[in-house]
């Protein structure tokens, strides 16, 4: 049974896009600091995010990608949360001194997030049958 | 009160459903005014009610969970570790089917080379009449023991005959239902302690030669590695390999005992090139193996499939069944001396025999058992006078000396074994050898699954228990007073009177003067 290669591409996308995003969060990328700040979580909470990223971005780089995909749109559930009820839109732009610019990396950033969403729930239902347990009553 | 603690599901359910909800309500709530850290959990039962719906409105497969949704999941998560929670935590050392841990534990220790001794008492329930061994009040002396031998062959006066020199067999397990560390570390051991291996059904034995030593061809229904296109027999190819020297003997199976009477399929999904290549089979489409020999239909076109066999590998042949119906076997065993071609083995497999993958009702509900299957086919023969003529090999559940010693006073001349090896090989009784995921790397093709079986350090547990069980043979011996294995009857075992097993105790070859 050949694997569609649209899931295989979703899962490449989410992936490495999740591994950026873990190494932003790592590197104490300004946009990242400032988000965690506002979300009263900085450091600590930045870094377990980050981790978390690594681990979905791992997973879906390997035969582990159903439960990856599920990682993943937990932590863009987070995220979507966070930017709905604290952070707003602006806050992506990640320039504090320029508060209203809603284009440049602002825009960026949110197409990723909708980008890794759409293709994490892609993989998630493709491959909803390979998770633990619940797999086969799915 | 009765019903005080009787647990209403249904209302329990609700509350359940109801209950992640409200729950996720609440964290979203405390993740919004005292931490952010709160909507992990939030974030976690969006999911579980996500789920909780489809489970509830959208699937139809699972009525448990259509009508109770998340908590039944309880009931699904529990029943599938249920069998290694029982295996590991709940089943007494005697229960354990088809061997109990203390059966298994014995074999263990056997193959490590650990002394096997046991304080206090049996852990067998006495209540429940087993078949036991009778010693004798004047247990021969070591000195006097005479070695075991066995010729095979020798009737027909061969030069190929073969002369088995200790108790104990490697029964047929295929390459194919046994991966290739297992085939060669089996091998290897056999060939160190002296004992034959049989090949099994899974065609030319490339990895058994690798390893040398003495093997039984096993030619099955499908005539793996010695067939040609429609799946009769290729004379060339079984002249080819009878000629090959490490090929003693030839097995032709008839039947089995997890599956008398049931052939199989092998789906293309699983012939890969190594398996077709030995097999001699197409890729790309189903094989079937018959339930019988094309070449069999009744006893004149059996015993003469069996003479030409013979004639062919010009090595002692000899046939492989589990006892069905004994009038077939009577017409059977006149056929033969009919046409003078009389088998040089007969290897009887009981109906608690093993299998690399059967379907359960053939496993459980077809055949008869060894020991009763055993005596009978002993008696027969007996009485057809052709038992001098052959010998009798026994396999079913033969795993201890105990056991081994019962088949051999019950008329069996050399014991095989298939599990007791795989046990010795480090098999923990996982029961997945059909599904190519054996944790032990014994019954599969994966290579990280085999990687932990080291072929050098399981040859040597293999060695280590044929040299106990042969060591449990010469002390039983000694008990029951006799020197040598075949001096063994009928006198030398006790048969409870139980209902399957009352007519064999009134045999006639029971009786006998004591030496
Ligand atoms: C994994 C496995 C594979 C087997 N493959 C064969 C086979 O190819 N041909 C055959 O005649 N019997 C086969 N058998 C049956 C055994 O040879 C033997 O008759 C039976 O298991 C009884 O012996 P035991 O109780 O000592 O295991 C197989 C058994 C097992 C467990």
């Amino acid at each position: 049974m050949r694997r569609p290669v649209l899931t295989y591409t979703a899962q490449a996308v989410a992936g490495l896009i999740m591994l950026y995003a873990a190494l932003l969060k790592f590197q104490g990328a300004p946009m990242s600091v400032e988000a965690f700040s506002a979300l009263g979580m900085e450091p600590t909470g930045r870094y377990l995010i980050g981790c978390l990223e690594l681990l979905a971005g791992l997973m879906l780089l390997s035969p582990f990608a159903a439960l990856g995909a599920m990682l993943t749109a937990g932590v863009m559930c987070g995220a979507v949360i966070a930017h709905a009820t604290r952070l707003g839109i602006s806050m992506a732009s990640g320039d504090g001194s320029v508060p209203q610019s809603t284009l440049g990396p602002g825009i960026f950033a949110l197409a990723a997030l909708g980008l890794v969403i759409v293709c994490a729930l892609y993989v998630l239902i493709s491959r909803r049958k390979e998770l633990p347990f619940i797999g086969d009553t799915l | 009160m009765s019903t005080a603690l009787a647990i209403d599901l249904e209302k329990m359910a609700r509350a359940a459903n109801v209950g992640i909800v409200v729950l996720c309500g609440l964290m979203a709530l405390a993740g919004h005014y005292v931490s952010f850290y709160f909507h992990f959990l939030t974030v976690t039962l969006i999911f579980v009610v996500l789920l909780n719906y489809y489970w509830r409105h959208v699937q139809t497969r699972h009525a448990l969970l259509a009508n109770f949704g998340w908590i039944a999941q309880f009931r699904y998560i529990v029943e599938s570790v249920g069998p290694e929670l029982r295996q590991y935590l709940f089943a007494s050392d005697t229960e354990e089917r088809p061997f109990s841990r203390v059966e298994r534990a014995e074999v263990y220790r056997k193959a490590k080379g650990i002394d096997a001794s046991e304080a206090f008492g049996s852990l067998l329930d006495f209540s429940r009449s087993d078949i036991k061994v009778r010693h004798s009040f004047y247990p021969a002396d070591q000195a006097d023991m005479k070695p075991f031998e066995v010729v095979v062959g020798a009737a027909r006066g061969l030069a190929s005959a073969y002369t088995i020199r200790r108790p104990v067999m490697i029964s047929a397990m295929s390459y194919g239902s046994l991966g290739e560390h297992a085939v060669r570390a089996l091998a290897r051991g056999a060939k160190r302690a002296g004992i034959v291996m049989n090949t099994g059904e899974g065609g030319f034995p490339k990895y058994h030669l690798m390893e040398g030593g003495d093997f039984i061809f096993q030619l099955g229904t499908a005539k793996f590695g010695v067939r040609d296109e429609e799946g009769r027999l290729d004379e060339t190819k079984l002249a080819e390999l009878a000629a090959l020297e490490p090929i003693k003997m030839i097995e032709i199976k008839f039947s089995q005992g997890a599956k008398p009477g049931k052939g199989g399929l092998l789906p293309k999904e699983k012939i890969t090139p190594k398996i077709a290549e030995l097999r001699t089979v197409p890729m790309g489409q189903d094989v079937v193996s018959p339930a019988h020999h094309l070449e069999c239909k009744d006893a004149a076109s059996t015993v003469a499939f069996i003479g030409r066999i013979q004639r062919v590998s010009g090595l002692p042949t000899g046939i492989k069944f589990c006892l069905g119906r004994t009038d077939e076997l009577r017409a059977l065993l006149r056929e033969m001396k009919q046409q003078d071609t009389v088998p040089d083995f007969i290897t009887v497999d009981g109906a608690e025999g093993g299998t690399g993958a059967a379907p359960k009702s053939f496993m459980d509900y077809v055949g008869l058992p060894l020991f009763e299957a055993l005596p009978l086919v002993d008696d027969m023969l007996r009485e057809e006078g052709l038992r001098e003529r052959l010998v009798i090999f026994a396999a079913g559940k033969l795993i201890s000396p105990g056991k081994q010693m019962q088949a051999l006073s019950l008329g069996a001349d050399v014991v095989y074994t298939a599990r007791g090896f795989m046990l010795a090989l480090g098999c923990i009784q996982a029961l997945e050898c059909n599904r190519n995921t054996c944790p032990v790397g014994i019954a599969t093709h994966h290579p990280h699954l085999q990687k932990g079986l080291d072929i050098e350090e399981k040859a040597g547990r293999v060695v280590n228990y044929v040299e106990a069980l042969c060591q449990g043979h010469r002390e039983l011996l000694s008990a029951t007073g006799r020197t040598a294995t075949r001096d063994l009857n009928r006198q030398n075992v006790y048969l409870p009177v139980l209902s399957g097993t009352a007519a064999l105790a009134a045999l006639p070859n029971g009786e006998e003067a004591v030496a």
